[in-house]
């Protein structure tokens, strides 16, 4: 029996939820709680991640049943990685929500919805069985549906049913899917159905090629791949920012997990799928950043962002070598760094102007010069400019993409680099630089960049420190290429 | 306006609904049943009074807060798979053994039922949360 | 039995995709319904129909049992869909309250000025 560590990513944020749904009036609980779950998971995170390394992959049995007939949790190297970028983030937002988060919603269960989408989001990245990942899916859906719309006005509805009806529909796919899956394999347990579709006959090959196909459309929904990423820029400007920059920061990141999973160790890649899936990730590539650049909403730009972002990590997933699964992860962690830090800049500056269109900004930098480099490392880190860490995981990227001999996906991502580049540098132009608006309302910036200088500091270290992470990821990447390992921690269990 | 056969049929069938919906929540460990099952049949039971009078009369019935209602079913819930971390088995570890209760005789007593309860309180809450969502806005 | 079952289900999708399409909010809602019952009547059918025993071991060989994981399955997707379907009709309704209308195209974006 291992200890049980492994579920307390997902124990700890329930817990704390239900804590704080009994001090439902006293928000100073409510408020201490977060950063303490958070906190801890983090602890927590780091010391399981010892513990894999160690002693192998993880894996525990829910109510003592063991795989594949009962649901099982699975820790291994990535899911660790996501699980340290969930809390990480998690912990960067509480900060700001203390300072950020208004009595209304207070009163309506912002915090305690904050731990069950952690809870969702922790879950995903740890279940071992395809159902259960539909399950936490929905939990962390749920919580999202509540806090993107709640204490919503009129002008936001629009954004909010775009957001629940296309998420609703993914989720019938993805029911779809699994039931197909269930059919054909006759398990939900992820190492089985592996199992299953490597012995399975060529007749049924091809359903399977579909199948896996019906979840790489699911995925691209949550994650806002190219065609399926409209409801993003819509849903994204309208929640507290704190809200927002964990949607971009971690839930994008677990559809970008389940892909990575789902193509790895249920369905590892054939030439076919790989070509769909990097030829879907340079389109959102590319046209993610030209949806941008035509912005001049700051939120709905880093939104654009973010679609073109997540065709970088997909693009990885895509190369499927142990280099082009190595940079993908390193992406990720690069991405929910400064995408998150750059939608609390975005926030600030709503603030300081009282206004959401970055032409109406103007000369933020004079009287808050720090925010404003905050601002400019965590953009600059985004278009991938050296030294910082968007280079180091653009680099990593080009480097795979060399290695298999795929020079028009390294054109791409040189194009996309440098078109990011140039709308970054026209936020900073607009909203930062030039001549100062007049009418500037007083706001104590410094109570809100804590949670800015935690993810920043963060993506500096892991800039800095590129190679040892690069050996931590290069290991991860190895370990997801060879799917046995996983399968035989969590099949042999059991038979002991 | 009040419906006058709606009215007198409702006080009866509201309790015959709720002490099956107690039936049902007693019996899902090994027959067909179960928290979720009696739990939407008590919030049924309750939306026919609110249907039958208004949602005041539903407010004076039941003077709690839903939210809390949720929270504590929550944690029923998973109290009832911490208390299995908390004696060294993996979460959500169940257990049954059998009691003698006097007057009703031997009977099966598992932990599920508890999970089963914080399960039936989750729904009901939630469902008046709902309606008292939906109800407050159309007046 | 089992083309029967994908009859429905491939009809229950169309009415679905058809409502999906509609400019009315609600509609679309109750399209989004459908579509979760046909994916529930899928996975029941994934589970092979048959009339079966409970599925408990007594013991004794040539039984057929019925597959109990599916209806498991089912339940939890239903539960959920109950959860988020209300959740979404509450949802409709206010923007029905705010705009006085159902039409999708006359809901305002958070950034139309």
């Amino acid at each position: 029996m291992t200890s049980n560590l492994v579920v307390y990513p997902i124990l700890i944020p329930l817990v704390a939820a239900i804590i704080q749904l009994f001090f439902a009036k006293n928000t100073y609980v409510q408020r201490a709680l977060g950063v303490i779950s958070s906190a801890l998971v983090l602890v927590v995170v780091v010391y399981l991640y010892q513990l894999v390394r160690i002693e192998g992959i993880q894996v525990y049995e829910m109510g003592n049943w063991y795989a594949p007939f009962g649901i099982v949790i699975v820790a291994d190297l990535l899911a660790c990685f996501m699980l340290f970028l969930s809390a990480l983030a998690s912990l960067a937002m509480s900060a700001y929500s203390l300072a950020d988060i208004d009595k209304d919603r207070e009163k309506f269960f912002h915090f305690p919805l904050f731990q069950l989408l952690l809870m969702g989001i922790n879950g995903a990245f740890l279940t071992g069985d395809i159902f259960n990942l539909f399950v936490m899916y929905e939990v962390m859906l749920m919580a999202s549906y509540v806090l993107l719309s709640h204490g919503s006005e009129a002008r936001q509805l629009r954004g909010s049913l775009h957001y629940v009806m296309i998420n609703l529909f993914g989720s019938t796919f993805f029911l779809f899917g699994v039931g197909l899956l269930y059919g054909i394999t006759g398990t939900l347990n992820m190492a089985d159905i592996a199992v299953a579709v490597q012995t399975a006959d060529p007749e049924t090959q091809s359903m399977l090629t579909a199948i896996s196909m019906m979840f790489f459309v699911v995925f691209g929904v949550k994650t806002a791949l190219v065609p399926l990423f409209f409801w993003m820029p819509d849903a994204y400007p309208q929640p507290p920012v704190a809200t927002a920059a964990m949607f971009a920061a971690i839930m994008t990141k677990v559809g970008v997990y389940s892909i990575t999973r789902t193509f790895t160790l249920m369905f590892p890649g054939d030439e076919f799928t790989l070509t769909v899936i990097k030829v879907v990730a340079v389109s959102s590539m590319l046209i993610g950043v030209l949806g941008a650049i035509a912005q001049t909403n700051f939120r709905r730009l880093l939104a654009f962002h973010s679609v073109s972002q997540v065709g970088f990590m997909v693009l990885g997933v895509g190369f499927f070598t142990p280099m082009g699964l190595a940079g993908s992860i390193y992406f990720v962690m690069h991405h929910s760094m400064i995408k998150s830090s750059l939608f609390l800049c975005s926030g600030i500056a709503e603030r300081l102007t009282g206004n959401r269109d970055i032409k109406k900004m103007g000369g933020i930098i004079e009287g808050h010069p720090f925010y404003s480099a905050l601002f400019l490392v965590a953009a600059f880190s985004l278009a991938g400019l050296p030294p910082f860490s968007g280079f180091f995981a653009k680099l990593i990227l080009l480097f795979a993409g060399a290695e298999s001999q795929e020079y028009i996906y390294i054109a791409a991502i040189l194009v996309g680099g440098f078109l990011t580049l140039f709308s970054m540098v026209k936020i900073w132009q607009l909203a930062y630089w030039g001549k100062r608006e007049p009418k500037f309302n007083t706001v104590n910036v410094g109570s809100f960049v804590w949670g800015i200088i935690i993810l920043v500091g963060m993506s500096i270290v892991l800039a800095i420190m590129v190679q040892p992470v690069y050996d931590m990821v290069h290991e991860a990447a190895e370990q997801l290429l060879d799917p046995s390992q996983y399968i035989e921690a969590v099949l042999t269990k059991g038979s002991q | 306006m009040i419906s006058l056969i709606l009215n007198r049929i409702a006080r009866v069938v509201v309790h015959i609904i709720l002490l099956f919906s107690i039936f049902m929540l007693f019996k899902g460990h090994n027959e067909p049943g179960g928290g979720f099952i009696a739990g939407l049949m008590a919030a049924v039971a309750i939306v026919l009074i609110y249907i039958t009078y208004d949602l005041k009369t539903v407010k004076k019935l039941m003077p709690v807060s839903y939210p809390a209602m949720i929270a504590l079913g929550l944690f029923f819930a998973a109290g009832t798979g911490l208390g299995g971390v908390m004696l060294g088995y993996p979460f959500l570890t169940q257990t049954f053994d059998y009691f003698h209760i006097p007057l009703i005789g031997e009977i099966e007593l598992a932990t599920a039922l508890s999970f089963d309860i914080g399960v039936f309180l989750v729904v009901v809450g939630a469902t008046l949360l709902i309606i008292s969502t939906l109800g407050e806005g159309s007046k | 039995m089992i083309g029967l079952l994908a009859i429905i289900i491939g009809v229950l999708v169309a009415t679905g995709t058809y409502l999906i399409l509609k400019k009315t909010a609600f509609k679309v809602a109750l399209g989004m319904v459908l579509y979760g019952q046909a994916a529930n009547v899928l996975i029941i059918t994934m589970g092979g129909v048959k009339t079966g025993a409970p599925p408990i071991l007594l013991g004794e060989d040539g039984i057929v049992y019925t597959d109990p994981l599916v209806q498991a399955l089912i339940l939890t997707a239903i539960v959920i869909g109950f959860g988020v379907t209300s959740f979404l009709l509450v949802l409709v309704y206010r923007a029905y309250q705010a705009h006085d209308s159902d039409n999708v195209d006359l809901f305002e974006g958070a950034d139309d000025k």
